[in-house]
C-alpha cells in the first residue's frame, strides 16, 4: 500500500512516470473522455480510414494521462490489443529536428512497445534495421521517408496497426518545420508529407496532445487544416472532483480524509474555483486535506501556490526577459479591469514602457508557447494568462497589495460557499428560506444612495482599504447576506440611475478588491452583459455566476419575486 | 460507415457521390480535369474513387500528392515513384521492355538539378546543368507509359501548392518556372505520341485560379475540364446520417436527421460528419442514458447543444480563418468591406438582399463614385461566392445572399454582436 500511495499522488508533473497499476489506480476523472476515445480505437479497423484526434487542454488538464491511459487500454485489452499497438512518445522529442527523425522517434517508440509485450525478437530485429538503415539513409533529405517505411512494414508484418500518442505535437510541429536552411516556415513541405503520410488506409492513427489549436491546425492555407479533430479537455466539474478526492482517499485507506472532504465541502469548491478544476492540482488539494485537518481554503491556497513555486518560478525563469515582464504585467495590471477578457497589446505596453510593437511580438510567441490566450471578440484583440493557477502564482509573488486580492478573492469563495451551504441546510431544516426580510431600503431613487446598510460597510471600507482587514471574512459575510444583496443590490438594479451610482460608490470604496465576483456579477446584471461572464477570467466565473443569479434570479424564482415585491412596496 | 471528418475516405466511408464519380470517369475519356474547390469538401476522396472506377474498367490509375514538393525535380521523383508498383504489376514481356529506360530514367533524376535563381550563396544549382533537362526526364518518363497497351489516369492532388512552393523558394524565377511547368504540362505533354493514353486528374484547393490570374497565365489551365464538387442534397445528406447512426447505434430518424442537416445547411460531408461528431459526443457526455438507449426525442434535444458547441469560442471548432482569410487574400481595407457585408447577411440565416448590401457599402464607402462602389460590391459579392462564403437564393422570388454553412453564420453573428 505504501507504495501505491506514493506512487498516485507523487507525480503531479510527471503522468508519464506512473506505473500501470498506479495510472489504473488513479485515473478516475475524464472517464467519458477516455470511453469515447476508446470505443473509437476499438472501431478503427487494422486497414480503412481512420480519424486522427488532437487533445486540447492547457497544462495539467490530463492529456499526458489520458494519452497513457489509452495506451494501458491499448496493451491490455483484447477488442484493441487485437489489431493495434500503441507508440507512447516521451512528453519531449528533444531529438527531433525534422520530419525524418520523427518517423525515427516512432521507430524507437515500437522498438520499446515490442520490449514490453515481451516479443524481443521483433525489437531486436527493427533496431538493428533502425541503424542499418539510418547509417545508409539520406541525411540531406529531412523529409525522408525511410523511418515511416520501416514503421509501416514491421507493423504490416506484425498485423497490426500503430497508434502514435504524441503528447505535445504542436511542438512537434514547431521543430519539424524547416524548409532547407529555413525555419519556422509554416508552409513548410514537411508538413504536406506528413499529412500524406497520414491520409491513406493503412497510416498509423494519431491522438496527439496539445496546449492549442495552433495556426498549423486551423489555418486555411496550412497543411493541418480541419484535419484533426479537436478534443477540448476543460476543467473538471465540481462532481468530479470530488468523486476523484474521495477516491484518493479510498485508495490509500484514508478514512479520516474522506470525511474532512465531506464535511469541508465550502474548502473544496473554493479551493476547485481557484485551481480551475485543474486535475494536475487535484493530487495537491488532496495532500493538503492529509496535513490541514482543520485548514481553511485561504491557508490551503496560500500552501499550495507555495508547493507550486519551483514549478512555475522554473517556467517563469524559462522565459526571455521582455517575456517575463509581459506575463508579470498580464498577471498583475488589474486595476479597472471589469467585465472583460483581458488587456490590450497597447494597454500592456503602456503599463510597461515597451513599444506596441514588441508586446505585440511578444504576445504572439508566448502565445504560440500556449502561456497566453487571446480574444478578438470584443474589439481590440485583449490577451491573458492562459493557465489559472500560473496567474495566480505571479500574483501571488508580486507586491503586498495584489497578493491581498488574491487572498481575499479566496476568502470570499470560502465564504460565500458556507453561506450557501447554511441557506440551504436552513431551508432544508424549516422548510423555508432562510432569507430574511427585516430590514427595510430607505432611500431616495436617484442620486446619492446610502442605505444603512450601505453607510455602514462605507465606514468599515473608507478606512485601512489598502490592507486585508482583520475583520475580512465578517466584512464578506456582511456583503454576501441576504440584507445586502437580495434587499439592498436587487432592489437598486430595478432603477437603473441608482444602480449605476451603487456600482460607482462600491468601486470607489474599494469593494471590488475584496468582493470582485459580487461587483462584476452587478456590472453585468446593470448592462444586460451575462455573455461577458463566460468571457473573464475562469476562476472568476463560477462564482460570478453564482451571485448574477442571486442579484437576476434567474435560476432563482423566489428571490426574483420577493425582489419586485419589495420595488412595488417600497419604491 | 465511420465517422471521419477531415481524412480523405475511400471504400464504404465514400458515400453519395457515384453519380459524380461515374460522370468525372466519362469526362475522362476524353478529357483531363480540373477539379478545384475549397478544402474539406472532399476532393481527395472522389478522385481515389474515381481512380477506383477507371481501375475496375482496366486503367492503370497512380495518385501523385505534390504539396511536399518544392520544384519540378520533386515532381518528376513523386510520379517515377508512384509508377513504380504499377511497372511491377506489367506483364512480364511488357516490364522486360520497359525496366531499362524506367531504371535509367531513375538514375537520370538522382543526377540532374534544377536551377533555382538566388538560391544559397555560390549555388551549387547554378552550375547544374540546363534547366530543361527535368523536361526531357519528364517526358521520357511519359513516353515510356503510353507506349503501354492499357489507358493511364494520373491523379496528381495538392498542384496549387507546390507552384505556390516554387514561386516561394525562387522569387527571382519561380514565377517563370511555374509558367513553364503550366506550359509543358499543357503543350509538351500533349504533342507527345500516344498523349490520349493518359489522362491527368488535377485537384487544388488554394486558389490556383488566382495565382494564373494573377500572373497572367490564365490560358494553361485552359485547357483542362473545369470541374466542381456540390453539397450533397437533403435527401443523400439524411441517407448518410442515418448511414452513420447505424453504426454507432443512434436512434437518428428522419426526422432527427433532417433537423441535423437543417442546422449544417451546407451539406458537405466533412461538416455533416463533424455535426454528427459532436451530436454523438453530446449524447454520450450529457444524456443519463446509455449512447445506444437514447431516445429520438433525446437526440433532437441535443441537436441544438452540439451545434453551440461548434460556435463557442474556445470550443472545439474556430472559424476565425474564415475571417482572417479575406484579410490576408483582399487587404485590410476590402477585407473590412467583405466583414461588413457578411454581418449583413448574417443577420438573417435567409440571408440579405443584394440591393441592402450595396447600400451599405455605399455608406462605407462615400469618396467614391458609383461606379466604383458598384464595382467593389460585385467584386466581393462573387469572391465570397466563390470561397463559399454565401450563395445567391433566389426561392423566395428575391435574390438573397445567405450562408451556405449555418454554424458559420451563428459564429459571425456571435462574433460581430455584443
Amino acid at each position: 500500500m505504501a507504495q501505491k500511495e506514493f506512487t498516485v499522488i507523487s507525480h503531479h508533473y510527471n503522468p508519464d512516470w506512473l506505473s500501470e497499476e498506479a495510472l489504473l489506480a488513479s485515473f478516475v476523472a475524464r472517464q467519458n473522455d477516455f470511453a469515447f476515445m476508446r470505443a473509437e480505437l476499438a472501431r478503427a479497423p487494422l486497414q480503412g480510414n481512420v480519424q486522427h484526434y488532437l487533445l486540447v487542454g492547457v497544462r495539467g488538464v490530463g492529456k499526458t494521462t489520458l494519452l497513457k491511459r489509452l495506451a494501458v487500454a491499448i496493451r491490455r485489452e483484447p477488442d484493441l490489443s487485437n489489431h493495434l499497438l500503441a507508440l507512447s512518445f516521451p512528453e519531449e522529442l528533444y531529438q527531433v529536428k525534422n520530419l525524418s527523425d520523427f518517423w525515427w522517434a516512432a521507430c524507437e517508440a515500437l522498438v520499446d512497445e515490442l520490449d514490453y509485450l515481451e516479443q524481443s525478437h521483433e525489437a531486436e530485429k527493427l533496431l538493428l534495421a533502425i541503424g542499418q538503415i539510418r547509417k545508409h539513409g539520406d541525411k540531406n533529405n529531412l523529409a525522408a521517408d525511410a523511418g515511416f517505411k520501416l514503421l509501416q512494414d514491421t507493423c504490416a508484418a506484425l498485423k497490426k496497426r500503430p497508434v502514435m500518442l504524441v503528447d505535445n505535437l504542436d511542438l512537434v510541429f514547431d521543430r519539424i518545420d524547416k524548409s532547407g536552411r529555413k525555419l519556422k516556415d509554416p508552409h513548410s513541405p514537411a508538413y504536406w508529407a506528413l499529412r500524406e503520410a497520414l491520409s491513406t488506409t493503412t497510416s498509423p492513427i494519431v491522438i496527439g496532445g496539445s496546449v492549442r489549436l495552433s495556426d498549423a491546425f486551423i489555418d486555411y492555407d496550412k497543411a493541418f487544416y480541419d484535419f484533426f479533430l479537436p478534443k477540448r479537455l476543460g476543467k473538471l466539474s465540481l462532481d468530479e472532483v470530488h468523486s476523484v478526492l474521495e477516491h484518493l482517499a479510498d485508495v490509500q485507506n484514508q478514512p479520516e480524509v474522506k470525511e474532512r472532504l465531506r464535511t469541508n465541502p465550502a474548502r473544496v469548491e473554493a479551493l476547485y474555483e481557484l485551481t480551475g478544476g485543474n486535475p494536475r492540482a487535484l493530487g495537491l488539494i488532496f495532500e493538503l486535506f492529509r496535513s490541514g485537518p482543520n485548514s481553511r481554503a485561504v491557508e490551503d491556497f496560500e500552501r499550495l501556490m507555495d508547493i507550486t513555486t519551483p514549478y512555475y518560478k522554473a517556467r517563469i525563469e524559462d522565459l526571455s526577459e521582455q517575456a517575463q515582464v509581459i506575463m508579470h504585467a498580464l498577471a498583475v495590471h488589474d486595476a479597472k479591469l471589469g467585465l472583460r477578457f483581458g488587456h490590450t497589446a497597447a494597454e500592456i505596453a503602456s503599463y510597461t514602457d515597451l513599444p506596441t510593437t514588441s508586446i505585440s511580438a511578444q504576445l504572439s510567441l508566448l502565445e504560440n508557447e500556449g502561456l497566453v490566450e487571446k480574444s478578438p471578440a470584443h474589439g481590440r484583440t485583449q490577451y491573458r494568462i492562459t493557465e489559472q493557477m500560473f496567474r495566480l502564482w505571479l500574483q501571488m509573488r508580486a507586491t503586498r497589495r495584489i497578493r491581498q486580492n488574491v487572498i481575499s478573492l479566496a476568502k470570499f469563495f470560502e465564504v460565500m460557499y458556507e453561506q450557501e451551504e447554511l441557506r440551504a441546510m436552513l431551508k432544508e431544516g424549516s422548510g423555508t428560506s432562510a432569507v430574511t426580510t427585516s430590514n427595510r431600503i430607505d432611500e431616495s431613487q436617484g442620486k446619492e444612495i446610502r442605505s444603512h446598510v450601505m453607510e455602514a460597510l462605507d465606514a468599515e471600507y473608507e478606512t485601512g482599504q489598502q490592507d486585508i482587514p482583520g475583520d475580512l471574512e465578517r466584512r464578506i459575510n456582511a456583503l454576501l447576506s441576504t440584507e445586502f444583496v437580495e434587499n439592498f443590490l436587487v432592489t437598486a438594479l430595478q432603477t437603473p440611475n441608482s444602480a449605476a451610482l451603487v456600482l460607482d460608490k462600491m468601486r470607489k470604496l474599494g469593494y471590488e478588491k475584496h468582493a470582485r465576483p459580487l461587483i462584476l456579477a452587478f456590472e453585468a446584471a446593470l448592462e444586460n452583459k451575462e455573455d461577458m461572464l463566460t468571457e473573464l477570467e475562469p476562476e472568476l466565473q463560477g462564482a460570478t455566476m453564482h451571485m448574477y443569479a442571486r442579484l437576476t434570479g434567474k435560476s432563482k424564482k423566489k428571490t426574483r419575486k420577493k425582489a419586485v415585491k419589495l420595488v412595488d412596496g417600497q419604491l | 460507415m465511420d465517422n471521419i471528418a477531415g481524412t480523405p475516405v475511400e471504400g464504404e466511408n465514400f458515400f453519395g457521390r457515384s453519380t459524380e464519380v461515374g460522370r468525372l470517369a466519362d469526362i475522362l475519356r476524353n478529357d483531363d480535369i480540373l477539379l478545384l474547390g475549397p478544402r474539406r469538401i472532399g476532393k481527395t476522396s472522389i478522385c481515389r474513387a474515381v481512380m477506383a472506377h477507371v481501375k475496375a474498367s482496366n486503367w492503370h490509375a497512380i495518385e501523385i500528392n505534390v504539396a511536399s514538393c518544392e520544384d519540378e525535380l520533386a515532381f518528376l521523383e513523386k510520379l517515377h515513384s508512384a509508377l513504380a508498383p504499377e511497372m511491377a504489376s506489367l506483364g512480364s514481356k511488357i516490364k522486360d521492355r520497359f525496366a531499362a529506360t524506367f531504371d535509367a530514367i531513375s538514375t537520370r533524376i538522382k543526377s540532374i538539378k534544377i536551377a533555382v535563381t538566388g538560391a544559397g550563396t555560390a549555388s551549387v544549382d547554378l552550375a547544374a546543368p540546363a534547366s530543361e533537362d527535368w523536361i526531357h526526364l519528364g517526358n521520357d518518363l511519359l513516353r515510356l507509359l503510353m507506349q503501354a497497351d492499357q489507358p493511364w489516369l494520373v491523379y496528381i492532388d495538392e498542384l496549387p501548392i507546390m507552384l505556390f512552393n516554387m514561386i516561394r523558394n525562387d522569387t527571382p524565377g519561380g514565377v517563370r518556372r511555374v509558367r513553364r511547368f503550366l506550359d509543358w504540362f499543357r503543350n509538351d505533354v500533349r504533342a507527345l505520341p500516344g498523349s490520349h493514353s493518359v489522362r491527368w486528374l488535377v485537384s487544388g484547393s488554394v486558389g490556383l485560379d488566382t495565382l494564373v490570374q494573377q500572373h497572367g497565365m490564365a490560358d494553361t489551365i485552359n485547357s483542362l475540364n473545369h470541374q466542381h464538387l456540390a453539397a450533397f442534397t437533403e435527401d443523400v445528406a439524411i441517407a448518410m446520417l442515418r448511414k452513420l447512426a447505424e453504426r454507432y447505434q443512434l436512434a437518428l430518424d428522419n426526422e432527427a436527421a433532417r433537423k441535423l442537416v437543417a442546422a449544417v445547411q451546407w451539406a458537405q460531408p466533412y461538416y455533416l460528419q463533424k455535426a454528427f461528431h459532436y451530436l454523438r459526443q453530446r449524447v454520450s457526455a450529457n444524456l443519463s442514458t446509455n449512447a445506444n438507449t437514447a431516445t429520438v426525442a433525446d437526440i433532437i434535444s441535443q441537436i441544438e447543444p452540439a451545434m453551440n458547441d461548434m460556435v463557442q469560442p474556445g470550443s472545439d471548432n474556430d472559424f476565425h480563418h474564415w475571417e482572417q482569410r479575406l484579410a490576408l487574400q483582399l487587404g485590410a481595407a476590402q477585407a473590412a468591406h467583405a466583414i461588413a457585408l457578411l454581418s449583413l447577411a448574417a443577420q438573417d440565416a435567409t440571408g440579405a438582399r443584394p440591393e441592402n448590401m450595396l447600400i451599405h457599402l455605399e455608406g462605407r464607402m462615400p469618396n467614391d463614385s458609383t461606379e466604383k462602389q458598384r464595382e467593389m460590391f460585385i467584386n466581393l459579392r462573387d469572391i465570397l461566392q466563390r470561397d463559399a462564403y454565401w450563395w445567391p437564393d433566389e426561392s423566395s422570388g428575391n435574390k438573397r445572399y445567405r450562408f451556405h454553412l449555418e454554424p458559420l453564420r451563428r459564429w459571425w453573428l456571435r462574433r460581430n454582436s455584443l
